[in-house]
């Protein structure tokens, strides 16, 4: 059984480098490789075999809307845990203005200008989640550096009184929370209301409600957080306020059934948040907590007539109990919708003895896709969108450092491929992982590993002689005085940069460190 | 074409008064005192809709529904029920109920059975034009 590995590009070169990594690696016995450069690109797979891992690398110029807007799908639906996702882009430099494409669910980012041998390891290892092995390198050992990690956060409604975020990490306890929008100064979210998790859309993991201040703390001129009306300004730009939300459906049925939905469709997005979980899954008493517009109960096979008469009525026992208000869609239903709502007393209840279809979907969706009314004139961003690129700051403690990887640890609980970065005089972009090796608890705090990707090889070099250069030293902090003593003697003429091999202090470290082959910038020879 | 109706019910006054009440809207009314009988009125006659006694003595509703439902899988059928009959009532979802009435109210006696005689003679009335109308009626 061999995993695909589906490359997405016009390089003529990139498969047979590709093939030869996983040679060289010893890959090919568990890896297959494929490569598609057609003009309409479809992810998704006819039959999902879930004993597989799918890893796609896409060349940024494949990179669309439409691309983009099934990579979304697939982060949003059952497909996700299966899939890992990469792109290739020219330059590192690009990375910050194209780190958006990730909010759709692209995982990892490689750049041309940097080591793409390491991006597909990285590739690799979060799609096989950690078994294939990693390169070893050169860490520092005495690190207990105080920090912060920025972190994505997607806001989703603005208006004057409140905001709405979601993020991979709970921040619902903060107090004062400063939201940095793309190319703004922060604005300041005082207080959350209302937290749910995960969230709805099974984007991520939380949705905060956040008061904004009022306006005598707005009118502060010497604040440093946007004030309502540079902020109004700015949304005015980009978003149209409306009285309404998106409409949030939950459909619980097979992934196939959901997939060829898709597929007749794959471009349209009718305004609605779609979830789609099978009700065998984990996550799905999760989401079944949370409040939806209407939920679809789609196919269940596994279920007995019986079985999914009883599964049915516990849908609709749990709205009840709940005081949830969800509009029940109940298929392949030979009782009728009155029957049902008199027996369990519940009214929004509608049945057919239509079978859930990919088709039927496509017809039924965008019928029920009318936005929801609120009352409150609101901005609704599209949480996608690059105007919308949105970070906190989240303290940790930074105790490892690599050229490849950075442990942290800190007492928020963290899902694995969430996106941070990490400035230490130039941002390392990061994705958490599954650590390579057992990391102990400090105190209340847990510790993680992120991978760091997108670095040009320039950077990289920094990083790499910053790294050598603290091995045996106690690293206490990590800002731009972190890398200056490097940089500063690379700036010096007579001082001679300490070479990694020189700096190593095993054999290992040494192999390793020499170990530069690199597949090179085939990206541009198309 | 109006349909043909079946009631079945132990209680002969519910019968009698359920008759009287749905005369104009029926073709023809069979009624049954024993759930025994209606499936054999069933058998022998062109039935369009039943409404039947969820509670009965020997062959309750739920029996009675089984039985015909291996004969016919789909004729509406509808329920009398009474305080306490929640159990039994999903047992009639899975089976495949129409609609239930309240009794002794029997309130929308006739509206109901008129819904279900026109289903029964053949107006299918879960098309998805109808499913996505019954949505955008209950969101408003």
């Amino acid at each position: 059984m061999k995993n695909p590995i589906y490359y997405y590009g016009k390089s003529k070169d990139a498969p047979a480098e590709f093939q030869q990594f996983l040679e060289k690696r010893g890959l090919v016995t568990d890896y297959e490789l494929s490569h598609f450069e057609a003009e309409e690109l479809n992810f998704f797979p006819e039959q999902l075999d879930k004993k597989k891992n799918y890893t796609l690398i896409i060349d940024e110029d494949y990179i669309n809307e439409d691309i983009l807007y099934q990579i979304l799908k697939i982060r949003q639906s059952s497909l996700s845990p299966y899939f890992t996702i990469g792109c290739i882009i020219g330059k590192s430099e690009d990375l910050e203005k194209k780190s958006y494409w990730m909010k759709y669910g692209i995982n990892l980012i490689g750049v041309n200008d940097g080591d793409l041998t390491s991006f597909l390891i990285q590739l690799l290892y979060v799609a096989s989640d950690g078994l294939v092995p990693i390169q070893r390198f050169a860490e520092t050992r005495n690190t207990h550096a105080k920090s912060s990690v920025s972190l994505q956060v997607y806001v989703d409604t603005v208006n004057q009184f409140s905001a709405q975020l979601s993020s991979d990490i709970d921040v619902s306890i903060t107090k004062d929370l400063a939201v940095k929008l793309q190319n703004s100064a922060p604005m300041l979210l005082k207080t959350c209301t209302k937290a749910q998790s995960p969230s709805s859309g099974s984007y991520c993991q939380f949705e905060t409600t956040w008061d904004l201040p009022q306006e005598s703390a707005w009118a502060s001129g010497t604040s440093e957080f946007l004030n309502w009306d540079t902020l109004k300004t700015q949304l005015d730009f980009n978003f149209k306020s409306k009285p309404e939300r998106p409409r949030r459906i939950l459909i619980v049925s097979q992934l196939s059934t959901y997939i060829n939905y898709l597929k007749t469709k794959p471009k349209s997005s009718y305004g609605v948040q779609i979830t789609q979980v099978e009700y065998t899954e984990d996550r799905f008493e999760h989401l079944l907590s949370l409040e939806w517009d209407a939920i679809i109960l789609g196919d269940t096979p596994s279920l007995s007539a019986d079985e999914r008469y009883d599964f049915n009525f516990s849908i609709i026992d749990h709205c009840k109990a709940h005081k949830l208000s969800s509009l029940i869609f109940i298929t392949e239903s030979v009782a009728k919708s009155e029957a049902v709502r008199k027996v369990t007393r519940y009214e929004k209840v509608i049945t057919t003895q239509d079978k859930l279809t990919g088709e039927s979907l496509s017809t039924v969706l965008p019928a029920i896709s009318k936005p929801v009314e609120t009352g409150v004139e609101s901005y609704v961003l599209d949480k996608y969108s690059k105007y919308t690129n949105a970070f906190i700051q989240h303290p940790c403690l930074i105790t490892c450092l690599s050229e490849f990887f950075v442990i942290f640890a800190t007492n928020a609980k963290i899902p694995a491929k969430s996106i941070f970065s990490l400035d230490i005089g130039f941002k390392l972009p990061l994705i958490v992982v599954k650590p390579i090796r057992e990391l102990e608890r400090i105190g209340d705090k847990t510790q993680y590993m992120g991978f760091i990707f997108g670095l040009s090889e320039e950077r990289l070099q920094i990083l790499r002689q910053t790294v050598n250069y603290y091995l045996q030293k106690e690293v206490k902090v990590l800002d731009e005085g972190f890398i200056k003593p490097v940089t500063e003697a690379a700036k010096a003429p007579d001082l001679n940069t300490p070479k990694p091999e020189e700096i190593a202090t095993t054999p290992a470290q040494q192999t390793e460190l020499t170990d530069t082959k690199k597949i090179k910038t085939y990206y541009t020879k198309h | 074409m109006k349909g043909n109706l079946l009631l079945i019910d132990d209680e002969e006054m519910i019968l009698e008064s359920s008759k009287d009440l749905l005369e104009d809207i029926a073709d023809n009314i069979y009624t049954a005192n024993r759930g025994a009988k209606g499936v054999e009125i069933f058998k022998s006659e062109t039935i369009h809709c039943i409404l039947c006694d969820i509670n009965m003595p020997e062959m309750n509703g739920i029996d009675v529904i089984k039985k015909i439902r291996e004969i016919n899988p789909d004729v509406p059928f509808i329920f009398y029920t009474a305080h306490g009959s929640d159990e039994l009532m999903r047992e009639a979802v899975k089976y495949g109920a129409f609609d239930f009435l309240d009794k002794p109210a029997l309130e929308g006696l006739e509206e109901i059975v008129e819904r279900g005689l026109k289903a029964g003679v053949g107006a299918k009335d879960d098309a998805p034009a109808n499913f996505v109308s019954e949505f955008q009626k209950l969101s408003n």
